[in-house]
């Protein structure tokens, strides 16, 4: 009995393994410190989520994430304005969003874990963060608190493509 | 007065519930191929097929200064519109931006329908299918690659791949014959497939493909082509062609030449029997007296013996008609000599040496003189039968001569002995009587005799030969015939001699019957 069990659990830990492995694995350079992100598998899973979110979204006129801030960020700040954008995810977005369906939920639980372990790895970097960048998140959280809160958590959800793109961006640039 | 302000009433009603509800569209929604950004939509039931609609569109997180109202844009040619449809390409043209659009019909009260869902173009468009272009070179072929080009009303066009940086392609190399499909990645616009089969028919399709995020990417057409044949088969087809062709013509010209000419040089054609007979054709009559024709005749006797039935064949030999023999050279004489006193031909004598040539037997040492002792001949004939056990040829030479002086006509006469009691074996005897040989006429006698019935086999016209008697097993009767002159007494007694030509004498093979028979008669 223990040795099936042993068995098992050897085949489970294989098959996991060998799934694990075709993910590929990219590298972010910010700065001095680089971080590995699967790119690929937060695509995957906001595309899941992310129809979801939009159709919710009311609030057409409002935008809390401008790809203008995101891209004319100075290259000594996008660690800084990386560590923030996670932080304000983790901290206030996963934590209000609410899906009805499983399957979104499991989605947006991988997407949460995932920041939070690339923000660990970030952590590490002891990003120095100028009073500027500081303020562009102080406006986010500024227009995230006049919305109503799942109102808000979807909107910022739904906004999480442009986060994506330019962390996309930031290891095409790593690679080049 | 009162049914008057109910019936305005009611009138009213309807003219409100008519105005107030315009047919609003439905699914209003972006469709975008290769950021050709078109926004359609349907319109509601009851709408009239003039109804006409216009178009707005908003970007996202662009409002109303100082409030949180979307700033919507009015499209000037999408405004009162009949169609469908509306082109938005321009107005979103910004690819970092995300859009809404909304719709009504033109009315005073109809309500606005707003796309359900931010428009992103970047990452909802389709990307369509690209163009596959293939050289092939030997079994190599080189697949170019292009597109799709980004859909710009006013600007030059360029590919999608100026958007989007990691576009690759998914190339798909189908071989139909084979139920193959190889599929493949190619990074460039140029793709290199090789190791293709010859004169195989190869489809190539391709479709764009994004590894930064999932799209919708459209397949091409497939692009068929067949590979050249192999050069090796095409040359060993035209070894086939101008080597092995050639040959089988000349064969044929050179058998047909052949046979012209052996038909033109007449090699091969065999002249009819008759022209190739000796010459002894020639009416023995004209020949003068002068010059005499040697005859040589030439008896083969084949004696086709059987064993004797049981067993006894010396005791045959005392049997046999010995007497016979005695009696019929007596007798054969004065036959003969009697037409010679009237004849005034001189010639018609007949000599004979006879040869006896005996196979398969004793018989090489027994030379018997013919005339001299037939008895013992027989004799002997009859001891070796056993010996032979089986077919005893006897060829016999015999010449005869034609003697131009009144020389008295040897005696040939066959003379058959019966072997066996009930079986009437024929064995012929042959007496010729040696006398000089003057001229010499070859008559070669080839006879196997296996006719029955005795019937008269003509050689030549010179030579009939009778055989009586039955020939069951195909005995082999040796035949003689003789020249003789025309009024030359016959020697045969059998009848057929009747119908012998009046030039010619016959020396009659005769049964062992006749023989007998003629025996009889002597004793008699």
């Amino acid at each position: 009995m223990m040795k099936m069990l042993l068995a098992r659990s050897l085949c489970l830990l294989l098959l996991l393994s060998c799934l694990s492995e075709p993910v590929e694995s990219r590298t972010l350079n910010l700065n001095s410190c680089s971080v590995s992100v699967h790119t690929t598998e937060l695509r995957t899973h906001y595309t899941d989520i992310r129809s979801n979110a939009i159709e919710g979204d009311s609030e057409i006129g409002v935008r809390l994430l401008n790809k203008s801030l995101m891209k004319q960020v100075q290259d000594g700040q996008k660690c800084c304005l990386l560590r923030l954008v996670l932080r304000f995810y983790v901290e206030r977005v996963f934590s209000n969003y609410a899906s009805s369906q499983p399957q979104q939920q499991r989605h947006t639980s991988a997407l949460a874990n995932s920041f939070v372990s690339i923000r660990r790895a970030i952590h590490a970097c002891h990003c120095q963060c100028v009073e500027d960048t500081q303020r562009k998140i102080d406006t986010v959280h500024a227009e995230f608190i006049k919305l109503e809160i799942s109102q808000a958590a979807k909107k910022a959800v739904g906004e999480l493509d442009t986060v994506l793109e330019w962390m996309e961006g930031l290891v095409l640039k790593s690679r080049a | 007065m009162w049914t008057v302000v109910v019936f305005l009433n009611i009138l009213g009603a309807l003219h409100f519930t008519v105005s107030s509800s315009p047919p609003s569209p439905i699914n209003v929604t972006f469709s975008s191929v290769d950021l050709r950004n078109v926004l359609e939509w349907l319109p509601g039931s009851g709408t009239l097929d003039d109804t006409q609609f216009t178009v707005q569109y908003a970007i996202y997180g662009d409002s109303v200064e100082g409030t949180r109202q979307a700033h919507w844009r009015a499209v000037p040619r999408c405004t009162g519109i009949v169609r469908r449809r509306c082109d938005l390409s321009n107005e979103t043209g910004d690819l970092e931006q995300g859009y809404y659009a909304r719709v009504r019909a033109v009315s005073r009260r109809a309500r606005w329908v707003r796309t359900t869902k931010r428009f992103d173009p970047k990452s909802d468009t389709t990307f369509g299918p690209p163009m596959v272009s293939v050289e092939i070179k030997d079994n190599n072929a080189t697949i170019t690659l292009k597109g799709p080009m980004r859909y710009q009303p006013n600007a030059p066009m360029v590919s999608m791949a100026s958007v989007y940086p990691d576009m690759t392609y998914e190339l798909f190399i189908e071989d139909p014959y084979h139920g193959q499909i190889h599929q493949s990645q190619a990074d460039s616009s140029l793709y290199t497939f090789c190791k293709m089969e010859y004169d195989t028919k190869y489809c190539f399709s391709a479709r764009a493909s994004l590894s930064s995020m999932p799209a919708q990417c459209l397949l091409s057409a497939r692009y068929c082509i067949t590979t050249p044949k192999d050069p090796v088969i095409g040359q060993l087809q035209r070894v086939v062609v101008g080597i092995i062709v050639p040959l089988l013509c000349m064969g044929m010209l050179v058998v047909v030449g052949y046979l012209l000419y052996n038909y033109l040089s007449g090699k091969g054609q065999k002249s009819p029997y008759i022209l190739n007979l000796p010459t002894f054709h020639q009416p023995p009559l004209t020949f003068p007296p002068e010059n005499p024709k040697p005859i040589i005749i030439t008896i083969i006797t084949i004696i086709k013996d059987q064993q004797p039935e049981s067993g006894t064949p010396h005791s045959a030999c005392p049997k046999n008609p010995t007497p016979g023999y005695a009696s019929q050279r007596p007798q054969t004489p004065p036959a003969t000599e009697e037409p010679w006193d009237d004849l005034s031909v001189d010639y018609g004598f007949l000599a004979a040496a006879p040869k006896i040539e005996i196979r398969g037997g004793n018989w090489n040492d027994l030379n018997c003189p013919v005339g001299d002792s037939y008895e013992k001949k027989e004799c002997d004939v009859e001891d070796d039968h056993p010996l032979t056990n089986g077919q005893t040829e006897m060829s016999t030479l015999i010449q005869a001569h034609a003697w131009s002086l009144p020389v008295l006509t040897s005696l040939v006469s066959g003379q058959g002995a019966s072997m066996g009691k009930e079986e009437e074996r024929e064995f012929p005897g042959l007496l010729i009587s040696p006398i000089p040989q003057i001229g010499f006429f070859h008559i070669p006698l080839n006879l196997l005799a296996k006719k029955e019935g005795g019937m008269g086999e003509e050689i030549n016209g010179n030579m009939r030969v009778g055989t009586d008697g039955e020939m069951d097993e195909s005995e082999v009767l040796p035949l003689l015939s003789a020249y003789a002159s025309q009024n030359t007494m016959q020697i045969s007694h059998s009848d057929q001699s009747d119908d012998l030509p009046d030039d010619y004498d016959i020396l009659m093979m005769n049964t062992a019957h006749n023989i007998e028979e003629e025996e009889d008669e002597e004793e008699e």
